[in-house]
């Protein structure tokens, strides 16, 4: 098998479906046992009695009694909260299990009407090719040519056919011009077009994405669509793992699958799963949600509640002076590099919950490090209650304004979750009773105190989000800055966590950094709209994006939460 | 008859555990070498501050920790083509009596997974790893400091005091100090992914 | 923080070898020059390093950091080795009677174990010129040695290594750790940072030596373990496309000309020649065959 045939078929009558599916259950080994992530730590070993001691639980099964069945040119949406069991039976589809991860595995998987049971990995990429997550794990190639030939090279296809082939890639998805760029140095968007080119180039009939929208801007998942429906347009089936419901309804999928505690609750088309679905487990459009509500008035009152940060609330509205003032902040990397800010100014005030919103790329991060003195102004300054940030350290003004960063990983070490907490504090050299107090009021405002013992690596996500907000909670700032505090998340969790925000104690300002406009819309009082360096608008959440133009122009794609207040907007004043 | 077999094949599997290579130790391989030539590069740029004769190098402890985790091989590729890679992006060149020396660390570090098996939740096990640990230093050190001799004719004082003992204490204190540390972590982390 | 190679893209002579002839070239080199301390045979070694490394066009601009590395590596090991050894530096040559110039009391250091202390610093024709071709092997192997990085496309090191006879695994290995340099790079800037925001402070951190190791942790840990446990996700990408199944095909081939083979051909026949030499050497006491061991100073020197 040197060269092997586009897989693709004509969707005729006797031909079998694509992929099919029946009965599909599967449980993950016992913990010792289990294969991921690294076999070799697991299975009993020599050193770890006690785990060999303990009577071995009956382990759940991920996913019980999964059927269904999809045509050539079919799109199937998978979705469900987090832990529902998706990404395992995405895992059963692309043959990781059984190949990497092991258990029981009952039940039968047609892949062109071929069973699937005994099919090696190699021979399942001829049929199925799987787009990661996050697509820069997935990309293993230091450029866009090695990335693409990468697939190729391993099954040792000539080196001619290899270049003609991704000749035909690159010009399909239109990166002819990338061929030689350092896929490092992609954006978000391009590097999701460069991993699937690397996954068409080996021409799977079936492809399989895991949650492709996380964490793309508007002009991304246009092209990510567009991607998406030429695939079906080539008769590929396409199955969609994903809990944003929202943006894969638009692309019409002809099957949607629901699940739920690792089982099939829902099994048809798009229609009647709007029908079904509980708006609170995923995101559905507001008309849907609205649609099954007694009370659509109340549903919005719900959904669009600022958050007021509750020293504002209780010092009353005396005190109005700004907390945090960028006055004309000019920055540049390097002397004679481009100017990445042009001259930004604005004031936050005690009380204020904002949104930092702008396109990938467009300097939120930049803008903010400001305040934090991790970057300073070439020009203009940054006051911080009335004092120039220009004289003060980084950890003085850690003290003031507090930064979470996107990833918890990045910044989570210590053996424990109350040592991660006392970290700051202790870099700020805080007397020992101020310490525990801090930590403790930091702790009790996340709820994380339950497991203070714990090492913060062995949290979930979630929980290392918390954790890394009651890290820097516990340097008692009164102003804090979220980066992309949803990320990550699935829309429950989601909803949680915003909703924990909303209790956090004796902050003067809360600012988020985002390209999420619900969140903007649902949580946040005003809207600071950032386009390449410069602050375009600055106004109340449904003043500013109600300008279509402008969202267009930052790359923002109008959620269907937005056309809906606007449109009750536009009813209301009429 | 048959526990003969079975011990036999239990020598194997133990065997392909220290040794076996597969996809995820190429992985590891790789990211253990990039590791260590980004900890050196940006020790060499940032100039961290020394305390005392022991300057921060950081870096030492990854070479060892990839070994102590992964394996012999893991451990020799970081050493040694982390290493090569350190001194590649830092512009200084390719000096390979430092490189094989560095693999001499990465590979004895390593051999500690005949006793721990790469899992680490009792002190004993993590005291083998360190144990082994100081081993190699003192030996994949010894080994790029001696070569000098021959290489560019220092005398064996100059390698000793020049090379071997500031390099190999350093590397020590780092390495032994961080090695605990990190395997404690990432004892944490595997089991929040043991579901 | 971003990393930048030190490669740099140009079109010259070195720029184009084969890479392979390149590490041959600086392997030999150091090999054969291990075997002398000929003057006269390191200094034309020096020579042609140096031609090589200005057939490079590389600019001190380019280098400054590498190079003011190496001579400040070099300044205090070769004199640091002359101080130690009390100038008794010379070995792997004939030596019957050394011509003293002159000497410094107490500056020497000698530490043969009845008595370590100090002891008068001799110096003398031999111990100095063998001073200087302890420099001048040192920084011709340097010349060779630093070209590499800045005329060597990294994405052709892995290919390299493959083409050498390393399983493709291995090799492979060599490409994705280049692959991972970048994000690293960006993971240790973002945790610095992060960790900054907290009040984390690099240059003033506290206690002892081992206190102040200790408190790395902060920056080490999160970048390691970030890191090994997104590899996961890598593992199974690669699974996913076929990585580790059987031979692959490697779409970069490197391609010898006639003048990599020719430079290959010279840097193996060279130290065969000098590694023959040497060992016929000690089999003569004095002539041609017996140069690699002859410092080869000139007389009016010895006078």
């Amino acid at each position: 098998m040197v060269t092997h045939p586009d897989n693709t078929r004509d969707a005729s009558q006797d031909a079998p479906p694509a992929v099919a599916v029946k009965g599909l259950s599967f449980r993950y080994r016992a913990l010792d046992e289990e294969s991921p992530p690294a076999k070799k730590t697991r299975r009993a070993v020599p050193d770890s009695s006690a785990a060999g001691a303990e009577a071995e639980p009956e382990p759940q099964y991920a996913i019980r009694d999964i059927s269904f069945s999809l045509a050539h040119g079919e799109l199937l949406l998978i979705a469900g909260p987090s832990g529902c069991g998706k990404s395992t039976l995405l895992k059963c589809l692309n043959g990781l299990i059984p190949h990497t991860f092991r258990g029981e595995l009952s039940g039968e998987i047609l892949i062109e009407g071929r069973s699937a049971a005994g099919m090696s990995l190699r021979e399942r990429a001829r049929y199925i090719g799987t787009m990661l997550q996050d697509p820069e794990k997935q990309i293993v190639g230091s450029t866009v040519e090695q990335e693409v030939a990468f697939g190729l090279e391993n099954l040792n296809v000539p080196r001619a056919e290899i270049r003609r082939r991704i000749e035909a890639v690159l010009r399909r998805l239109h990166l002819e011009a990338y061929r030689q760029e350092a896929t490092f140095a992609l954006s978000g968007g391009q590097r999701q077009q460069v991993a699937a080119a690397g996954v068409l180039v080996m021409q799977p009939s079936i492809f399989l994405f895991d949650e492709p929208f996380a964490n793309l801007d508007a002009r991304a998942i246009d092209e990510l669509e567009e991607l998406i429906n030429g695939l079906r347009a080539e008769g590929r089936a396409v199955i969609i793992v994903e809990h944003r419901v929202e943006e894969t309804l638009k692309l019409r999928p002809d099957k949607v699958l629901l699940m739920r505690d690792g089982r099939q609750v829902f099994l048809g088309d798009g229609q009647s799963f709007l029908e079904v679905a509980d708006p609170e487990q995923v995101k559905l459009p507001i008309e849907a949600t609205l649609r099954r509500a007694a009370e659509p008035r109340q549903v919005v009152e719900q959904l669009v509640r600022p958050i007021v940060t509750r020293r504002a609330a209780t010092a009353g509205a005396g005190t109005d002076e700004p907390v945090l003032v960028f006055q004309d902040v000019h920055y540049r990397y390097e002397a004679d590099g481009e100017e990445i800010l042009h001259g930004i100014s604005f004031k936050v005030r005690r009380g204020e919950t904002i949104a930092l919103l702008g396109p990938n790329g467009a300097g939120k991060t930049t803008l903010v490090k400001q305040a934090l003195g991790l970057l300073r102004p070439t020009a203009g300054a940054v006051f911080l209650y009335g004092e120039d940030t220009r004289k003060l350290s980084v950890a003085q003004l850690a003290a003031r304004i507090g930064y979470v960063f996107q990833s918890p990983s990045a910044m989570l070490f210590a053996p424990t979750v109350q040592k991660e907490l006392s970290f700051g504090p202790e870099n700020l050299r805080f007397p020992p009773e101020r310490l525990q107090r801090a930590v403790q009021r930091a702790a009790e405002a996340l709820d994380v105190a339950r497991f203070a013992e714990r090492s913060p690596l062995s949290l979930s996500f979630g929980q290392q989000k918390r954790v890394s907000i009651a890290s820097v909670l516990a340097m008692e700032s009164r102003i804090l800055l979220l980066d992309e505090p949803t990320a990550g998340q699935d829309y429950r969790s989601y909803i949680s966590f915003m909703e924990h925000l909303r209790e956090l104690p004796e902050l003067d300002a809360l600012l988020f950094i985002t390209h999420d406009l619900d969140l903007a819309l649902r949580y946040t009082q005003r809207v600071l709209l950032l386009k390449d360096g410069h602050l375009v608008a600055d106004g109340a959440p449904l003043e500013v994006l109600a300008d279509q133009t402008l969202l267009e122009s930052c790359n923002l794609r109008p959620t269907s939460l937005l056309r809906y207040l606007l449109t009750e907007c536009s009813r209301s004043l009429a | 008859m048959a526990t003969t077999e079975k011990e036999n094949l239990r020598e194997r599997e133990v065997t392909s555990r220290v040794w076996g290579i597969g996809v995820r130790h190429i992985v590891y391989m790789a990211l253990g070498a990039a590791l260590y030539g980004i900890f050196s590069y940006f020790t060499n740029i940032l100039q961290l501050p020394s305390a005392g004769n022991v300057s921060f190098r950081p870096a030492i402890v990854i070479p060892l920790f990839f070994g102590a985790v992964f394996g012999p091989w893991v451990g020799l590729f970081s050493g040694g083509v982390g290493n090569l890679l350190g001194d590649y992006i830092s512009g200084y060149g390719v000096y390979w009596n430092w490189d094989v020396g560095n693999a001499l660390i990465g590979f004895i570090a390593g051999l500690v997974v005949y006793f721990t098996w790469g899992v680490y939740r009792h002190s004993r096990s993590i005291v083998l790893a360190e144990v082994f640990a100081a081993l190699g230093v003192i030996i994949g050190i010894g080994f790029a400091s001696y070569t000098e001799i021959w290489l560019s004719k220092l005398t064996f004082v100059t390698a000793t005091t020049g090379y071997l003992l500031p390099a190999a204490l350093s590397d020590l204190i780092n390495g032994l100090i961080l090695l605990p540390i990190l395997l404690l972590a990432y004892r944490a982390a595997v089991a929040r992914f043991g579901r | 923080m971003l990393i930048t190679l030190p490669y740099i893209k140009r079109d010259t002579p070195i720029h184009r070898l084969d890479p392979r002839a390149k590490l041959l070239l600086l392997l030999a080199y150091g090999l054969a020059a291990a075997q002398t301390s000929n003057v006269w045979l390191i200094l034309a070694g020096f020579v042609g390093a140096a031609c090589y490394y200005a057939l490079a066009r590389l600019k001190w601009s380019e280098t400054r950091r590498a190079w003011l590395f190496i001579i400040f590596l070099n300044v205090i090991l070769v004199f640091g080795n002359y101080f130690l050894s009390g100038g008794a530096i010379v070995q792997g040559i004939d030596l019957s009677h050394q011509h003293q110039l002159f000497s410094l009391p107490f500056l020497g250091f000698l530490n043969h174990p009845p008595y370590i202390g100090p002891k008068p610093l001799v110096f003398s024709v031999e111990s100095i010129t063998y001073m200087l071709t302890m420099g001048l092997r040192n920084f011709s192997i340097a010349f060779l040695a630093v070209a590499i990085p800045y005329t060597t496309n990294p994405g052709q090191i892995g290919v390299a290594f493959k083409q050498l006879g390393l399983p493709d695994q291995f090799a492979y290995a060599i490409d994705l750790s280049f692959r991972f340099l970048p994000t690293l790079a960006r993971d240790f800037s973002v945790t610095l940072d992060a960790q900054r925001a907290r009040g984390f402070e690099l240059d003033k951190l506290r206690g002892g030596i081992f206190g102040r190791i200790a408190r790395l942790a902060p920056l080490v840990v999160p970048i390691v373990i970030g890191s090994v446990v997104g590899a996961e996700d890598i593992v199974n990408a690669m699974e996913l496309r076929c990585f580790g199944v059987g031979r692959r095909t490697w779409l970069t081939e490197l391609q010898t000309r006639p003048v990599d083979r020719l430079l290959m051909a010279l840097a193996i026949a060279v130290f065969v020649l000098v590694t023959a030499l040497n060992i016929l050497g000690n089999f003569y006491a004095s002539g041609p065959l017996h140069l690699l061991h002859e410092q080869g100073l000139p007389a009016f020197l010895l006078r």
